[in-house]
């Protein structure tokens, strides 16, 4: 089963799942970022590191919650990618859109 | 003439929980293949996985069982996933990639995306079929 945990670290949520993000935990991921930007907090950062799965549902499930923090003046941004994640960004062509930073600290750093 | 390293088989139920049993499995069919390289285990198993959800999305709302076969030969790997009745036309024919703002619909194209992969599905008195193989390049 994935876990999900989140911290807040200036004004930004790090959500780090740990499991498969998949058809059973993306309706979770997309849960955890609408209640962030329901609370005031639009930008997040989903740390992939502990991800050892992730599927199309996982991909639409950081679409959703990336369309979501933008439409509320935010930012979703993806770091430490698996090798397995950054294949399946690139086979649907989704790197320019959710662009795999290489860690936490340099998705949060990022202009 | 290609060698089989390594078969397993599971009859799993059908509903979510099986997408465990499914990695477990590849998890034994790795063990038993290590000359696998990380590259062919991830599109092979995005591949059989995406096809299974696909399965378990549209099609065991009807039927309660499926079986998946797993086989790494010496040049390919090969995945069946059969199901009781006839293939379900609905959710079969987005196979093209959708745009970058879309939030669903990428399964079977992300399926048809890791290269090297091939599908039929044909009905038999017993269920349908689905068929992945991947070719091994080293």
């Amino acid at each position: 089963m994935t876990t999900f945990a989140t911290t807040t670290t200036d004004s930004t949520l790090i959500v780090r799942p740990n499991g498969r993000l998949d058809l059973v935990a993306a309706p979770e991921l997309r849960e955890i970022v609408a209640k962030s930007i329901a609370g005031g907090v639009v930008n997040v950062v989903v740390d992939l590191a502990d991800v050892d799965f992730l599927d199309s549902s996982g991909l639409g499930a950081l679409v959703t919650g990336l369309k979501s923090t933008r439409q509320a003046g935010g930012n979703l941004r993806i770091a430490s990618a698996t090798e397995q994640a950054l294949i399946v960004l690139d086979l649907t062509m989704m790197q320019q859109v959710l662009f795999p930073y290489p860690s936490v600290e340099a998705a949060l750093e990022a202009p | 003439m290609s060698v089989v390293v390594m078969h397993v088989r599971a009859e799993l139920p059908g509903d979510e929980s099986s997408l465990d049993s499914m990695h477990q499995l590849f998890a034994t069919l790795w063990d038993g293949a290590p000359a696998v390289t990380t590259r062919d285990r991830v599109l092979f198993s995005l591949a059989v996985a995406e096809i299974a959800a696909n399965v378990i999305e549209h099609v065991l709302p009807m039927y309660r069982e499926w079986a998946l076969d797993l086989t790494a030969w010496d040049d390919h790997l090969e995945a069946s996933i059969r199901h009781p009745g006839p293939v379900v036309e609905r959710g079969l024919s987005d196979w093209a990639m959708p745009g970058e703002d879309a939030e669903s619909g990428r399964g079977l194209a992300l399926a048809a995306a890791a290269s090297s992969l091939h599908y039929s599905h044909s009905a038999d008195p017993e269920g349908s079929e689905w068929r992945v193989v991947h070719q091994l390049l080293s």
